[in-house]
C-alpha cells in the first residue's frame, strides 16, 4: 500500500523539487516495495515520453505560412488607437463609428433641451459653476429681504477675486421686472445662470441688467470687477411698469466680511 | 542576447516591418510546435496551432509587456491556443507513433513498447489542460515557472499536477502500467 506522502515524493521527485533528505527517502521506499517501484516507473516512464514527444519539423514552408498569414489576416500591430483612415470602416469600426455617431447625436440633444431651459440674451454663456469656482475667496457682501406680499424678493451678494456675484429668488404673484444698474465703468456683465422658474426675458445694457419674470424664480449673475471696492448698485423690482420696490445695494469694504 | 533579439524584433514589427517578425518565428516555431504537439498529440493539428500562435502573437504584439520575456508571452499564446484547440476536438486524440528511443534488447523492448502505447493512449485519454500541465513539468519547468504561465499559485501547480497524475495512473491501471 502506498500512502499519500509516498505518492508526493515521487511526484516532486519527478518534478525535480525534492531536497536531497526527501529523495533519498525516497530511494528507501523504493527498494523495499515493488508496488511503489513499478508506480514510480510508470510516473517517470509518462514524464519521459512526454519530454521525448517532439512536434514535426517546422520547414521553411511554416515560416513562409505564418509570413502570409500575418500579411493577409493581421494588420500591423500597431497599438490599437481607433483611426478614421478607410482601412479602419471594417464592420467592428463601423459598429464605433455608428455608437460615437449616436453619442454625438444625444450629447447635441442634451445641449438643445439645456439651452432651453436657460436664459439666452446674447451674453456670455460660459458655465457660471467654473466662473464662481475659480472665484475661491468670494466672501458675503450684503443682503436683502422683503416680503409685499404679492412680491417677494431675497437676495445675496457676495464679493472677491475681481468679481461679484448676486444670487436673486423670489416669487412674484404676477410678471415683474428684476433691474440692477450700476456703474459700467467698474462693473461688467459676466454671466448669468437661471436656478428656478420659467423661461423669461433678460435685457442686458452697458450698465443696466433687467430681468423680466413671473412666478416663483431664481437666478445667479455674475459681475466683473474693475479696481476695488466701494461698487455702486441699485436693486429695483417693478411690476407693470411701476416700481414696487428700490434699494440702494452699494458694496463698501465695511460690507464684506 | 535572444531577449535582446527578441525584442529589437518586436520593436521593428510594432513599427510596421512585417518581415522584421521572421526572426521570431525562426527562433521559437520549434518549442511552439513541439508543445503544441505535447498537448494536442497530432502532427498536422500541432502545426496548425502554431501558426495560429504565431498569427495571434503578431496581431496581439501592441499589448506584449517588454518587461517579461518574449518566449514566456508566446509560451502562453501557446498553451491557451493548444488547449482551446484540444478541447474543442470532439475526435479522439490517436496516440502518437515515434516518442522516445526504444531499448535495444528485443524483450525489453517489447515492454517498453507496450508500456509506451499503454501511457500514450491514457495521456490522449486525460483532459488538455492536464496534458498542458504534465507538458510544462515534462519541459522542465519549475513549479513556479508554470504557476506564472498558467496563471496559477506554486501549491496550486503542485496539487494540479498531481491530480493529472493520479488521472493518469487511473487510466493505466493499479499497477501504474508497469508490473512490479
Amino acid at each position: 500500500m502506498i500512502d499519500r506522502r509516498l505518492d508526493r515524493l515521487m511526484n516532486q521527485e519527478i518534478d525535480g523539487a525534492n531536497s536531497p533528505a526527501e529523495s533519498a527517502m525516497l530511494q528507501k521506499a523504493l527498494e523495499t516495495s515493488g508496488e511503489a517501484r513499478a508506480r514510480y516507473e510508470s510516473l517517470r516512464a509518462a514524464q519521459e515520453i512526454l519530454r521525448g514527444a517532439e512536434g514535426p519539423a517546422p520547414g521553411p514552408e511554416f515560416k513562409d505560412g505564418v509570413l502570409a498569414a500575418v500579411r493577409r489576416n493581421a494588420r500591423p500591430a500597431a497599438p490599437d488607437r481607433f483611426s478614421w483612415r478607410p482601412a479602419a470602416f471594417g464592420p467592428l469600426r463601423l459598429k464605433y463609428a455608428l455608437f460615437f455617431g449616436l453619442g454625438l447625436g444625444l450629447g447635441l440633444l442634451i445641449l438643445v433641451v439645456f439651452r432651453n431651459r436657460t436664459i439666452d440674451a446674447g451674453f456670455d454663456a460660459r458655465q457660471l459653476v467654473g466662473t464662481v469656482a475659480e472665484a475661491r475667496s468670494l466672501r458675503p457682501a450684503g443682503d436683502l429681504r422683503f416680503d409685499q406680499g404679492l412680491v417677494s424678493q431675497d437676495l445675496r451678494l457676495r464679493y472677491g477675486d475681481g468679481c461679484l456675484v448676486a444670487e436673486v429668488s423670489g416669487s412674484a404673484a404676477g410678471d415683474v421686472e428684476l433691474v440692477l444698474t450700476f456703474d459700467k465703468d467698474r462693473l461688467s456683465f459676466d454671466a448669468l445662470r437661471q436656478t428656478r422658474g420659467e423661461q423669461g426675458g433678460v435685457t442686458i445694457e452697458p450698465g443696466r441688467l433687467e430681468i423680466r419674470t413671473a412666478g416663483s424664480h431664481g437666478y445667479v449673475l455674475v459681475f466683473n470687477v474693475k479696481g476695488g471696492l466701494p461698487l455702486a448698485l441699485n436693486y429695483r423690482v417693478g411690476a407693470g411698469g411701476s416700481a414696487v420696490f428700490t434699494r440702494d445695494l452699494s458694496v463698501t469694504a465695511e460690507d464684506v466680511r | 542576447m535572444d531577449e535582446q533579439k527578441d525584442l529589437e524584433a518586436v520593436g521593428r514589427c510594432l513599427r510596421g516591418e512585417i518581415d522584421a517578425f521572421e526572426d521570431l518565428i525562426l527562433r521559437y516555431q520549434k518549442p511552439v510546435m513541439n508543445l503544441a504537439y505535447r498537448i494536442v498529440h497530432d502532427p498536422e493539428d500541432a502545426r496548425d496551432v502554431a501558426q495560429s500562435v504565431f498569427v495571434k502573437a503578431f496581431a496581439g504584439l501592441s499589448s506584449y509587456d517588454s518587461h517579461y520575456k518574449f518566449f514566456s508571452w508566446l509560451y502562453r499564446i501557446a498553451i491557451n491556443e493548444s488547449i482551446n484547440f484540444a478541447s474543442k476536438r470532439r475526435r479522439k486524440i490517436a496516440p502518437v507513433d515515434v516518442w522516445g528511443e526504444a531499448p535495444s534488447d528485443p524483450v525489453e523492448e517489447t515492454a517498453h513498447a507496450e508500456l509506451r502505447a499503454r501511457i500514450e493512449a491514457a495521456l490522449a485519454r486525460i483532459a488538455p489542460r492536464q496534458r498542458a500541465l504534465l507538458a510544462l513539468s515534462a519541459d522542465g519547468l519549475s513549479y513556479k515557472e508554470i504557476g506564472r504561465t498558467l496563471g496559477f499559485s506554486e501549491t496550486k501547480v503542485k496539487s494540479k499536477l498531481f491530480a493529472a497524475r493520479q488521472k493518469l495512473r487511473g487510466l493505466l491501471g493499479a499497477d501504474g502500467g508497469v508490473r512490479p
